[in-house]
């Protein structure tokens, strides 16, 4: 087949909800062995334009053309023969399951039902191997970092020769490091004839892998351009939300009161001898790599799991169960939104209370007009754009999913707010309101503690930073105008 | 269920029994019997067993020993293999799967024990069955059923109902078809509903009777055929404002049960319940019965086996508020099961 | 989507929740309908009345068992829970030393001990559940099975295999045949009504019942938002077991007897309710109310079976075949909604 110019062919495609037109019409080329990127902020229209190439969603009207012949994939299996693989931000491994039976999954050759090993399965060892030698193909994926399975699932895609692949906010999950080994490869992709489409709300990578991006807005194709002809950050964000975002730190008067937060020696099989403050109104970020234990010290603060040492707060000893540490006055946003934070088959009505059902209840009964007001003042005050307050949650999208459980942390009264990734996975719009929000919170007298492995979201809001590596506090900083990032990353990558 | 605690208790027995066969042996004059018994907790089954061991050392000079299936078929036919094994010279089988235990007879009849059965006959070994005469009962009760309601209502046609186990073949001939036959010899234009399944137990019969006496509110004549089942069938008339007699004339329906016992006594002879006859089972002639059969065939007088195998037929009872006056239903009651009703 | 108009707010949606439930009343009326059609007598209020008390056991159980699939937990042990309760109950209840049979002989307690203690015993059962389900995490359906063995195997070893029927007193037999004065609603039948009807507004209405959902929708963000999620399920297995204690009470009562095979298969059946009235077996979804309408549903089939006068065969069929077409056109009305 004469290869055409352009690998996908996009011509006035339109997906509609029963409120909403998701995609409208939109056209545009993807050409052959680029990297072409994806922006937009949440509700633009991506997801759903991604859903119909890969076949999970069924357009409305309009054509697509791949390889020059029309593509209407029936499902994601059907995408994946015609040739479109997808990066999903939820991985499709199998944890349970060795390297090699993942990279055969779903594809495998039978004799008389039992599994055989093949020359397909031995080229996906080999695209892997060529990726990646350092992942063995009888290791249980379960034991591969969020990185290295993205690798198995890039490797699954280049073996079955695809010409497509999608990588959807393949960098939210990963670390600093890992992100330069995925962005060599994919990088490399061109070479093996494959094409990229690149969503992420990190506008950074776009500039570093890019050769092409596509804006969307309100469903909307708004720009195809290469990405030379951007002349930077600024100009992007300009595309993508019709007006200019500035985020920068200013600097706060320091803090003098007495602690709220002190912990002492606090240790267990993830940390070692952590020790520091938290005071009223500041704001106090944890800054490290995926695995220098920041969850492991949000949770253990938290009473999740258990831990030597002494923490006390507000003066008394913290107990050691999530419901009492509550009860005492601290609320946390959780890394997963999805499997720690959110009940996503429950309304944003029943989401909202439940970390005070006392505010809203009388002697054990729910006062059902008090639980509306408040989910409703909510629904407001963090701007969640939703329809409805009996939304289910799940088919709210990231950014919004998250303000709920904001807004769940919110309504628990606390006076001292733990964020775990707080802004992972949504887009600039909502990232800042986020910020606003914890900024507020911080002028209120709330005290607030971050826990990010992004650089420029501590930067931005933290009063104080503390570089975590392995287990153990490494270093304090003072947010100000003297920060150095190539510092901070060599501390926070082990150097001493 | 408890399987396994019952098959410890099993393995326990085993290991007694055997321990006590030398003992057994130095004395071997007696002839041994085997008498198997689904469930020795069973009060029917006890008094069974004691009649057979009272009758059978008086008649024969022979020692019975108690083969107990516990109410699970694996042991009785693991019962069966331990014929031979403890030395038995004659065995009555009352066992729940047949073609399991089968091989085990057959081994047994070949070394030369004399192997019969109680209740239903077993696969096609073609070994003789004991067996009450229930047919025989089932013919009369439903024949004075029959005959007091059309003495009470002669304008009123008959609907009948049984409840139990619709497809059990023994079932059937001993008890359904005989009960049908007997109504159809005095009215012949009844009519039959059928068996209903009630083998779940007392709660299906209740309901299954609640359901049909709104829907089928003609039916008169009842045929339960369990007295556990009955306890459910009279719940359900209560309930649906039946069940009862006018001083000892029928109203809405006349009930009869099988297996008459204590409980029962107080309905049957209530003049203002419906529940007015019950099959009596009698274990002293049961017993005595499984026991002669044997020695009949011990005698020649019957074949070891045949092709149909043979049925023997022994004494039941009809007790009936019509036909046995109170004090000897009392008696009844007392001899048979060593009970002291009043 | 309907939006107010007047205020510009949207009006709350129907939830998932209501939907189904009017969606199975539907599927209950047109079953009904072709009842009442095939079935001679069917539509009277008698029948009805039976068709909604008849089950009363099977609901009352089906209250446990609900709130726990909520959870994403199985009670499987409900069916030998009422065994072992009616069994102790009776026991406890008979005259000491009345008779030489071992049967007929009990302890002698009086009746509203025996039966406080019986309840206890269930109690018991159900902390056992919770002890290994709550704190040790092992899963449900593995406990609640080895609890069903247990409850009653201990039943059968108290009645030797079989039941318990003499020498109780005439009080025992009361609350079991009570019917309400001037009706014949027995007083287990008021109790399933006034039990559903406390479930429901413990389910919809207080912070307890709502917790049953958060934990069934995501146990770890319900311990995260700070729900004590194991002494939440510790009472509700104990909530389930006290439930079955009562209908075992119940039922003993009202055949005086203590037999240990009764209620056999009971957990299915309330399994079967649920799953028909719409809850989900992953936990999160469902309520007291669509098991009830669930509940009859399967009477109405069952009673409509009995009425045609099958084969115990074609019965079995028919109720198979119904349950399986009613929960599938449950899963597809729901996935059409989404």
């Amino acid at each position: 087949m004469e290869l055409t110019d352009n690998v996908l062919e996009i011509r006035d495609l339109v997906k509609d909800f029963p409120s909403v037109r998701a995609v409208n019409n939109v056209s545009f080329d993807i050409k052959r062995n680029t990297v072409h990127c994806l922006v937009g902020e949440n509700g633009a229209g991506k997801s759903t334009l991604i859903k119909i190439l890969t076949g999970a969603d069924q357009r409305t009207s309009g054509n697509i053309r791949l390889n020059g012949a029309e593509y209407a994939p029936r499902s994601t299996k059907d995408a994946k023969l015609k040739g479109i693989s997808t990066l999903f931000q939820e991985l499709n491994v199998v944890d349970q399951l060795t390297v090699e039976e993942n990279l055969s999954l779903g594809m495998e050759d039978t004799t008389l039902g039992f599994l055989r090993r093949t020359d397909k399965t031995k080229r996906m060892v080999e695209a892997m191997n060529s990726l990646e030698p350092s992942i063995k193909p009888r290791q249980l994926v379960s034991s591969l970092s969020v990185a290295k399975k993205q690798i198995v699932e890039i490797a699954k895609a280049v073996a079955t020769e695809s010409d497509i692949i999608i990588m959807d906010e393949p960098t939210a999950a990963i670390s600093e490091g890992e992100i330069k080994r995925l962005f060599k490869i994919i990088k490399g992709l061109r070479e093996r004839n494959v094409t990229v489409i690149y969503i992420s709300h990190r506008l950074d990578e776009i500039f570093e892998l890019g050769d092409y991006v596509t804006v969307m807005r309100d469903g909307k194709h708004i720009d195809t351009r290469p990405i030379s002809q951007i002349k930077d950050r600024g100009e992007l964000v300009k595309l993508m939300i019709g007006k200019t975002v500035f985020e920068q730190y200013t600097l706060k008067e320091g803090a003098c009161k007495d602690p709220i937060l002190e912990v002492r020696g606090l240790s267990n099989q993830k940390l070692n001898d952590i020790c520091f403050d938290v005071h009223p109104g500041e704001i106090v970020g944890f800054y490290g790599l995926v695995g220098a234990g920041k969850t492991e010290l949000a949770r253990a603060i938290y009473g999740a799991d258990s831990y030597g040492g002494e923490i006390r707060f507000k003066g008394r000893r913290l107990p050691n169960s999530p419901d009492k540490v509550i009860a005492a006055g601290i609320a946390l946003v959780p890394e997963e939104r999805r499997s720690q934070g959110l009940f996503t088959i429950l309304t944003i009505r029943s989401n909202v209370p439940v970390m005070n059902m006392r505010k809203i209840s009388r002697a054990g009964f729910i006062d059902g007009s008090r639980e509306r007001k408040i989910s409703q003042e909510y629904i407001e005050k963090l701007r969640i754009a939703t329809s409805s307050m009996e939304k289910e949650t799940r088919k709210l999208s990231g950014g919004n999913q998250q303000k709920v459980v904001l807004a769940k942390c919110l309504f628990a009264d606390a006076d001292l707010l733990m964020l775990d990734e707080p802004t992972r996975g949504i887009d600039v719009g909502a990232k800042s309101e986020i910020y606003a929000i914890i900024r507020r919170l911080s002028e209120e007298g709330k005290a607030i503690m971050i826990f990010s492995s992004e650089l420029p979201e501590v930067v931005n809001i933290c009063d104080t930073i503390y570089l975590l590596y392995d287990g153990s506090l490494k270093e304090t900083i003072r947010n100000g105008c003297d920060l150095d990032s190539e510092k901070i990353l060599h501390t926070v990558t082990g150097g001493a | 269920m408890n399987r396994n605690l019952r098959a410890l208790t099993f393995v326990m027995a085993i290991v007694l029994a055997v321990t006590m066969i030398p003992a057994a042996v130095a004395q071997a004059k007696p002839l041994k019997i085997a008498f198997f018994v689904s469930d020795l907790s069973n009060v029917f089954h006890q008094a069974q067993f004691t009649e057979a061991k009272k009758y059978a050392k008086a008649k024969y000079n022979a020692d019975v020993y108690a083969f107990d299936g516990k109410s699970d078929g694996a042991v009785m036919t693991q019962n069966v293999d331990q014929i031979v094994a403890q030395g038995m010279d004659m065995a009555t089988l009352h066992i729940w799967d047949g073609e399991a235990a089968k091989p085990g007879i057959l081994d047994a009849l070949k070394n030369g024990v004399i192997v019969t059965s109680f209740f239903s006959p077993i696969a096609d070994t073609g070994i003789p069955t004991a067996r009450s005469d229930e047919a025989g009962i089932s013919f009369d009760m439903g024949k004075q059923m029959a005959t007091q309601w059309k003495k009470a209502f002669p304008g009123k046609s008959i609907v009948m109902v049984q409840l139990g186990w619709p497809n059990h073949t023994e079932v059937q001939s001993g008890r359904t078809a005989p009960f049908v036959k007997g109504v159809l010899s005095v009215d012949p234009k009844a009519t039959n509903l059928g068996c209903q399944d009630a083998s779940k137990g007392a709660d299906a019969a209740k309901q299954i009777v609640t359901d049909l006496v709104t829907q089928h509110p003609e039916v008169n004549l009842i045929y339960s055929e369990s007295s556990n089942l009955t306890v459910g069938v009279m719940a359900a008339l209560s309930q649906a404002g039946r069940g009862k007699f006018a001083n000892g004339k029928p109203l809405t329906e006349i009930v009869c049960s099988v297996d008459f016992d204590e409980v029962e006594m107080k309905s049957v002879y209530d003049p203002n319940s419906s529940l007015k006859l019950s099959m009596g089972l009698p274990p002293v002639e049961t017993a005595r019965g499984r026991i002669d059969l044997m020695f009949d065939i011990k005698n020649g007088k019957v074949a070891k086996t045949s092709q149909p195998a043979a049925e023997k037929f022994y004494k039941a009872y009809t007790v009936s508020f019509w036909s046995m006056p109170r004090p000897e239903a009392v008696k009844w009651l007392n001899t048979q099961f060593g009970t002291s009703v009043k | 989507m309907r939006t107010n108009q007047a205020s510009g707010a949207a009006l709350p949606q129907m939830s998932n929740e209501s939907f189904l439930t009017l969606f199975m009343v539907g599927v209950l009326a047109v079953i009904f309908a072709i009842a009442c059609l095939v079935v001679p007598n069917f539509f009277q209020a008698r029948n009805v009345l039976n068709i909604v008390t008849n089950n009363w056991f099977i609901i009352i159980l089906g209250i446990g068992v609900t709130f726990l699939l909520i959870t994403g937990n199985f009670d499987m042990s409900v069916g030998g829970v009422i065994a072992l309760t009616g069994v102790l109950s009776v026991w406890f209840c008979q005259g000491a030393n009345v008779s030489q049979n071992v049967l007929a002989n009990g302890l002698g307690l009086p009746y509203i001990l025996a039966v406080g203690l019986a309840l206890l015993c269930a109690v018991g059962i159900g902390a056992i559940n919770a002890f290994f389900i709550a704190r040790l995490k092992v899963p449900s359906i593995i406990i609640t099975l080895g609890t069903m063995m247990l409850a009653r195997g201990i039943a059968q070893i108290i009645t030797h295999g079989a039941q318990r029927n003499t020498s109780l007193p005439d009080e025992f037999g009361l609350v079991g045949t009570a019917a309400l004065p001037g009706t014949n609603i027995k007083i287990s039948v008021l109790v399933m009504v006034v039990l559903v009807l406390l479930a429901f507004v413990f389910e919809k209405m207080t912070v307890s019942g709502r917790r049953i959902y958060l934990i069934g929708a995501n146990s770890e963000a319900s311990r995260l938002s700070g729900v004590k999620v194991g002494r939440h399920l510790a009472s509700l297995y104990m909530l389930s077991a006290l439930l079955a204690g009562i209908t075992g009470i119940l039922l003993a009562s009202e055949y005086k007897a203590g037999v240990s095979n009764r209620a056999t298969g009971y957990e299915f059946d309330a399994l079967v309710i649920a799953l028909l009235g719409g809850v989900s077996i992953a936990g999160g979804f469902g309520s007291v109310l669509g098991m009830f309408v669930g509940a009859i549903i399967l009477s109405v089939v069952t009673s409509a079976a009995t009425g045609l006068l099958l084969s115990p065969d074609w019965q079995f069929t028919i109720k198979g075949v119904v349950t399986f077409l009613a929960i599938l056109a449950q899963r597809f009305a729901l996935d059409r909604r989404k």
